[in-house]
């Protein structure tokens, strides 16, 4: 669950609380469109000076909220599900998308349509429910064998403040607002297939897993350089790695790719990683900056062209990279009876 | 776009490499460079098909997106 510390005055003393903003709709001034951005400019102007609460007014769709989230200063991204050529892989693409930014802790706007009508409710998601493991072989991908499963299909149920109901209450989705910060290039359906495209390379991808077993999960996210550092150092790790971890040069925030077997998954371990720069522009691998193996770790720079990257892939083993590292939790936190 | 200024950030902390990938000095440059460019043309290829669905999903939200109230 994403939470933040708010400072409040109760009966003459000073107190601080962890939360999520709530605000009810009053149907006249604040309907669900406002009071969700005012849940999302909220949480996004006390946690970040630079952005600051402002309140529209009545019923808003998709465009003109992105618009408000854009005079924030956000990147505002919006994903809208397919209906009409709806397919199976678009309804599994969607789900995931939107799975990606949970797991990245970022509160987002999104939007339910109610049956057969031209209006729907908009809720803030702020977290997920429980993980089921679940291996459906239809929504495995396939890379020489090994199947790869995403951990994006074994969450059904999302956490929402939704202003016609109680705080925390779980619900579908139809279309979601995503505010990014303003220089993130790369969005979650590009760190996507950039990702699965690098484990399906000969060199670079999952065959470095291959003789650990021939079913692995991955986990896509978005994180602060600051969370994925602070995840990494207190993880379960040598002094070296911590030491290399902490002294990676990374723009603001990064993509990254976790990826383990399903037992190491399930003990909240994982076995290799990569990272993106989301401030790249995607191509020749620019946005390329870490892959990890057991035993094996490449810091790629801009600079690396294919011999390099060549030679230092023949140099990657280092005998300090563990087989297994803890995965990475800084995003959200666990919370009871969701 | 962000610029790396070290210039061995692992050889400086991690040390020299422990063993060498023997199985990849056998492999030609000519080869690994066609197999580095396969990954990068097939993503290129899922990337113009992102586009084509995510204009697809546009045109639908144009048409039959909702009020949010």
């Amino acid at each position: 669950m994403k939470k933040i510390s708010f400072q409040i005055g109760c009966c003459g003393r000073k107190m601080v609380i962890e939360a999520f903003p709530f605000a009810s709709q009053d149907g006249e001034y604040m309907t669900c469109a406002e009071t969700t951005l005012w849940n999302i400019l909220s949480y996004y102007g006390a946690r970040y000076p630079e952005y600051r609460v402002a309140l529209p007014s009545s019923g808003l769709n998709y465009m003109m909220s992105s618009l408000i989230l854009k005079k924030f200063g956000f990147g505002s991204k919006i994903y809208y599900r397919l209906i009409k050529n709806k397919t199976k892989e678009s309804e599994f693409n969607f789900k995931r998308w939107f799975h990606y930014y949970v797991e990245s802790g970022i509160p987002f706007m999104v939007g339910i349509k109610f049956d057969n009508k031209k209006i729907g409710h908009a809720v803030t998601c702020v977290g997920h429910g429980k993980i089921q493991v679940k291996l459906e072989d239809n929504k495995a991908i396939k890379i020489d064998g090994i199947k790869v499963f995403n951990s994006a299909d074994f969450i059904d149920e999302y956490v929402y403040m939704d202003d016609n109901g109680v705080p925390f209450e779980i619900n579908k989705f139809d279309e979601f607002k995503v505010p990014l910060y303003k220089k993130i290039y790369i969005d979650a359906s590009e760190a996507e297939k950039i990702f699965l495209n690098i484990l399906k390379d000969k060199y670079l991808g999952i065959d470095n897993l291959k003789k650990y077993g021939n079913k692995f999960v991955v986990r896509i996210f978005l994180s602060t350089s600051r969370n994925y550092k602070v995840g990494r150092f207190s993880g379960n790790t040598n002094e070296k790695m911590k030491n290399l971890y902490i002294n990676l040069k990374m723009p603001k925030f990064i993509w990254v790719c976790e990826i383990g077997t399903v037992d190491a998954y399930k003990n909240k371990k994982m076995m290799g990683e990569i990272v993106l720069d989301t401030t790249a522009s995607i191509g020749d691998f620019n946005e390329l900056l870490l892959i990890r193996y057991p035993g094996k770790i490449l810091v790629k720079l801009k600079k690396d062209n294919e011999q390099n990257l060549k030679s230092k892939l023949m140099k990657m083993y280092r005998k300090e990279v563990e087989k297994e590292f803890d995965m990475l939790e800084t995003n959200l936190m666990e919370v009871d009876n969701v | 776009m962000y610029e790396y200024k070290e210039e061995d950030i692992v050889k400086e902390i991690l040390g020299e490499s422990s063993e060498i990938d023997e199985s990849l000095s056998n492999v030609s440059d000519e080869e690994f460079s066609s197999s580095i460019k396969k990954t990068l043309n097939n993503l290129k290829e899922d990337l113009k098909k992102l586009e084509i669905l995510r204009a697809e999903a546009m045109q639908e939200a144009m048409q039959d997106g909702f009020m949010v109230k």
